[in-house]
């Protein structure tokens, strides 16, 4: 068995880190013009729109963007400023459905699933209207593995395969094919957007927030802290391989669930037909960090997309999609719910410590963060994110 | 006893839970946990645990699709999906109907899921 060792971090340095950041409004400002106008930003999967007609809403409260999502009658995915082009009112009110096209509520323009402007009542009262120019105003979009991106920059720094990197083909390692059936879970949280991914993708407080539920998953007395068996940093994006238990013993309910199907976090993966990517015997998944707000929780039996929409310095929006294949029998769809509700059940244990973070930073009680080795992920994000908007032209940095 | 009327036969032993238990979504099992009291989660659990690996060993036997369309046995799959939530009240959570440290599941909101059943 191997887990990661401190000289294996080293590089990224091991100093304290600010809290101010944190909460800091200021810092939130600056994050809403040097990251969130200019980074690729995961906006959903291909499976969530499969037909003509579907369509997505996503909204980025902290770049007052609410992007409309869209497979139009020709297949092809487009993303659109969900504004009407007549007074601003959002058009699209529903989080996600399928549509013929969409009519604004507040005059009735109608728009196509390509943004253009179908129909303007009453178009003879206007003065200058050009209906050609009166489509949705588009938003770049990229499609990459299934999964869908936006940029809000006029023009995109760089492509969606430059921003991603070499985290592209770590991904690809992993098939996402045929994990097209999901359950979503989300909420508000009165926490930073960054201490809420941080719980996400650190390892440390398993044995602590989690000992009277889950923690036997990721702990046991050969890994008393749930240390992780790897991390690699790739630019802004990082990775974890994330240690299980191979010997705990399943409860009654649990243990049929897993025998139906695989479950989230029953411990170590042991052989399955994803064998191969198994570095460590003790391998539970892999956790990649994508700059800035998506984490993509990679199993052999499933996946997680959490995805972090900053509401303000100190709110956030999460949610959390778990991935699994189509369910072929009820086993498998009992599997599936079980994992589901025993996730949300172990985010609400996170969600009622993170809540008390955000008070304890502001009071000025400490000044500093000290990550330790399985926290090393919270370290990379924050010198990335110092690091991008260092990197910012000075056009956004205005 | 009474003849079973709402679950498929060899299951009429959990026809007391049938009426009030088989709810149909998660969003709706969520909310029945936690208007359940904890005599209730630990009867629930008690009858309907011993049973699931039967009962999934029976609606395995029914192509997925044509679960929905036989009303008892449609019944007995929302029964024991009842359960997934019961079994970590009872198995995980010390019987309690969540962690005594957790935020309220009550402000995580289900908002998409799987159709049907």
């Amino acid at each position: 068995m191997t887990l990661v060792q401190k000289k294996d971090v080293e590089a990224l340095g091991t100093e304290l880190i600010p809290t101010e950041p944190y909460y800091s409004e200021a810092q939130f400002e600056r994050e809403r013009e040097l990251v969130f106008r200019r980074a690729w930003l995961f906006a959903g999967r291909e499976q969530e729109i499969p037909n003509e007609g579907d369509f997505l809403v996503k909204d980025w409260d902290i770049v007052d963007a609410s992007i409309l999502i869209t497979r139009g009658k020709d297949d092809k995915i487009r993303a659109f400023h969900n504004v009407c082009a007549h007074r601003s009112a959002k058009v699209v009110w529903e989080e996600r459905g399928n549509a013929k096209g969409f009519n604004c509520r507040y005059h009735g323009w109608r728009y196509g699933l390509n943004g253009a402007a179908l129909s303007i009542p009453d178009s003879e009262g206007f003065f200058h209207l050009d209906q050609k120019n009166c489509g949705l105003t588009p938003v770049h979009v990229a499609v990459w593995n299934t999964m869908i991106f936006i940029n809000l920059a006029p023009e995109p720094e760089q492509t969606l395969l430059e921003f991603l990197g070499p985290i592209a083909p770590k991904i690809l390692e992993h098939s996402m094919q045929g994990f097209d059936s999901y359950f979503t879970i989300g909420g508000e949280v009165t926490v930073n957007w960054k201490c809420l991914i941080d719980n996400f993708q650190e390892t440390y407080h398993l044995a602590s927030v989690h000992h009277l539920s889950v923690a036997d998953r990721s702990v046991a007395e050969a890994n008393p802290r749930g240390r992780p068996i790897s991390f690699e940093f790739f630019g802004l994006h990082r990775l974890m391989g994330v240690w299980g238990n191979p010997h705990r013993k399943p409860d009654l309910v649990e243990g049929i669930a897993i025998r139906n199907g695989g479950v989230i976090s029953q411990g170590a993966v042991q052989q399955t037909a994803e064998a191969k990517l198994i570095r460590d015997p003790n391998w539970q998944l892999d956790v990649h960090g994508i700059f800035p707000t998506l984490l993509l929780d990679i199993a052999p039996t499933f996946f997680f997309i959490h995805e972090f929409f900053p509401l303000a310095a100190d709110r956030t929006r999460w949610h959390s999609t778990i991935w699994f294949p189509q369910a072929k029998n009820a086993g498998q769809r009992f599997s599936q719910e079980y994992s589901v509700a025993a996730f949300r059940d172990t985010v609400a244990e996170d969600l009622a410590v993170l809540r008390t973070q955000q008070k304890g930073m502001r009071s000025g009680a400490k000044k500093y963060f000290d990550f330790q080795l399985s926290e090393t992920m919270c370290r990379h994000s924050y010198k990335t994110l110092n690091d991008y908007m260092a990197s910012a032209p000075a056009r956004a940095a205005e | 006893m009474a003849k079973s009327t709402l679950l498929p036969e060899n299951f009429s032993d959990l026809e007391p839970f049938a009426k009030d238990w088989a709810v149909a979504t998660m969003a709706q099992r969520m909310q029945r946990r936690f208007d359940s009291t904890a005599a209730q989660r630990r009867e629930f659990y008690a009858r309907v645990a011993p049973r699931a690996a039967a009962a999934l060993d029976y609606l395995n036997t029914i192509p997925f699709a044509q679960i929905k369309q036989d009303s008892k046995a449609e019944r007995l799959m929302k029964l024991t999906l009842m359960l997934a939530e019961i079994a970590l009240t009872e198995e995980i959570n010390g019987q309690d109907v969540e962690v005594g440290h957790a935020l309220s599941n009550r402000q995580i909101f289900v908002t998409h899921e799987m159709d049907g059943l």
